[in-house]
């Protein structure tokens, strides 16, 4: 029953999400038709006629979108005016850079954010918290173009440790060519992480379970880790979710730095194309991403703390 | 009889307020000793202290042994030996003391388990025992539920037996029984005395109610203010009570006259 509502909701935000993209490239200033005839000489009425025709432009406003919609529902996102190429062909060619460049980013954050938050958390009050909170507070307010710039200018061009610009070749060159555009968008995250991390277990340290373990003679190590820090990994994964949600549709600044022909450097060029037809395609990706990861959060939830699927549930 | 716990003046302070001002108090093996006050008198200060259960920041003064061992100053293995072997504790309130994302099963074998390193399965079959002697039904089910799918009564329960099932010298029973119906409460309590008469089990009983620890323990400490205020024998203590505010405690439960039975009886049943 839950499951079904959840279901349902989905398909609604979906259909809402796709509805209100579609209306937004439709009212989108420009014409279409001159974008993809280009040359104006070649605008003569019928070349016109025809290229409407082909795009379904001289339908009304909500055929156009079934059409689309239907398509997309058989996997046909169109093909993009620039490349005269299909827009799944495309977007899969570009997918698997961004998804390897937030998966990487996405380790950095979760093992160093949780790390930190731990560390600041048993040494809560003492000068090496501090030096946490002001370090991650600090990575925090730094722009990441301005991080990416600096991490290219130090490591790649300094110190040559890592090239410029590039996805790289294979899974040892990707991983070292995604190693800076990984931090540059890890920082700020982990800031975040550690934060929530420290916080929450500070909450939990304080809780009469806590004691009750150390009363009966467990180590500190084995309370931290079986009562403190299992107990707080629930707002921790929740957070970790959201931030990964949002890194799926926020790659685009570090993309374009480092050069890297990923979803967020498609979309930016699609966009000053006027490729809508790609636009459309990457904005519902966008979406998708953010829905698959807040529905894979929401199902882990429940088997990490038993009292939330009790709630739900009744 | 040898003396389990030793308190000798013992004093606790966090920073501007002084929670114990010169505690003293025995428990010997065999014993119930009683300690009853009323809320924030110290009563519970004074059970966690003995096992060196204070905030980083309080000062604790005075002597405090268990068993020989000086806790206060002893090393921390030292007290994590005392904690896992010696003395356990009974905390108030059974909900919050349990993890509440943890099945019982779990956290109720975690000390045989996680310090005794006993096997998970002999864990679980010593636990058992135990849940039925303390009147759990359907004790296999229990493990796999979590907190929050028990009635407060039955976790009091559950926490008695996970305490019992390290064989401690010492029980530091905070409250143990006071969320419990009146009829379990006799069963519990029941419990506690035989296995005092078979293990020598010490137990420092700690109520609110003055009545239960005069009927239940052998010897009553009565505290207020972080003061110990009067001790006496249990089975004395009405009769002879050694200080003003042990008699206003044992006035202060309300009785009820024969006539007009429907207005009073609300006030004295709680």
């Amino acid at each position: 029953m839950v499951a079904l509502r959840r279901l349902g909701a989905m398909v609604l935000t979906l259909v809402i999400s796709s509805f209100v993209i579609f209306a937004g490239m439709y009212a989108a200033p420009g014409d279409p038709v001159a974008f993809l005839i280009g040359n104006p000489e070649n605008m003569t009425p019928e070349r016109i006629a025809a290229v409407r025709a082909e795009y379904h432009l001289d339908q009304p406003f909500l055929s156009q979108y079934l059409i689309w919609a239907k398509d997309l529902l058989h996997g046909d996102a169109g093909s993009s005016f620039v490349y005269q190429q299909s827009v799944t062909d495309l977007l899969g060619s570009r997918l698997p850079v961004t998804l390897s460049l937030v998966a990487y980013a996405g380790v950095l954050f979760v093992v160093i954010g949780v790390l930190l938050g731990v560390v600041s958390a048993l040494r809560k009050g003492t000068a090496v918290d501090a030096l946490i909170t002001g370090v991650t507070t600090f990575a925090t307010s730094i722009p990441n173009f301005v991080v990416a710039v600096v991490l290219i200018s130090v490591f790649a061009v300094k110190l040559r440790w890592f090239s410029v610009s590039g996805p790289g070749e294979g899974f040892l060159g990707r991983i070292h060519h995604l190693t800076l555009p990984a931090i540059a968008l890890a920082l700020g995250a982990i800031a975040v992480v550690s934060r929530v991390t420290r916080q929450t277990m500070v909450e939990q340290q304080s809780l009469d379970h806590v004691e009750a373990a150390r009363s009966y003679g467990l180590t500190s190590r084995k309370t931290v880790v079986r009562h403190v820090l299992r107990n707080s990994l629930g707002p921790i994964v929740t957070m970790c979710g959201l931030i990964l949600a949002g890194m799926l549709a926020g790659t685009v600044v570090v993309e374009g730095v480092f050069g890297l022909n990923g979803i967020g450097s498609l979309l930016v060029e699609a966009i000053n194309t006027h490729d809508f037809p790609v636009v459309q395609a990457i904005l519902l990706y966008m979406v998708i991403a953010y829905m698959v990861v807040t529905v894979l959060v929401d199902l882990i939830y429940p088997l990490l703390d038993a009292r939330v699927s009790a709630r739900s549930g009744s | 009889m040898s003396v389990l716990l030793e308190i000798e003046d013992l004093t606790l302070r966090v920073p501007a307020v002084e929670i114990l001002r010169g505690i003293s108090l025995q428990v010997a093996t065999g014993e119930t000793v009683g300690l009853v006050g009323e809320s924030g008198s110290g009563k519970s200060s004074t059970a966690r202290a003995a096992l060196r259960l204070f905030p980083d920041e309080a000062q604790a003064g005075g002597r405090i042994s268990v068993g020989g061992v000086d806790v206060l100053s002893a090393g921390d293995a030292a007290v994590q030996r005392i904690r896992a072997h010696d003395a356990a504790m009974i905390f108030q309130a059974p909900r919050t003391a349990l993890n509440p994302v943890r099945r019982i099963g779990d956290s109720a074998t975690e000390r045989l388990v996680q310090v005794h390193g006993l096997d998970r399965k002999a864990a679980r079959a010593k636990l058992l025992t135990l849940f039925e002697h303390v009147g759990l039904r359907d004790p296999e089910s229990l493990l796999r539920k979590y907190p929050h799918q028990l009635s407060g009564g039955m976790l009091q329960r559950v926490v008695i037996a996970a305490a019992l099932s390290i064989d401690p010298k010492l029980l530091l029973a905070d409250e143990a029984t006071s969320a419990l119906d009146v009829t379990t409460q006799a069963e519990v309590l029941a419990l506690l005395k035989r296995l005092r008469g078979e293990r020598d089990l010490g137990v420092l009983f700690i109520t609110h109610d003055l009545h239960l620890a005069a009927a239940y323990c052998d010897r009553v400490y009565v505290m207020r203010e972080g003061l110990i205020v009067d001790h006496q024998p249990g089975a004395t203590i009405f009769e002879n009570p050694g200080n003003e505010y042990t008699r206003q405690l044992a006035d202060a439960v309300p009785t009820l006259p024969a006539q007009d039975s429907t207005e009073t009886g609300k006030v004295g049943s709680r």
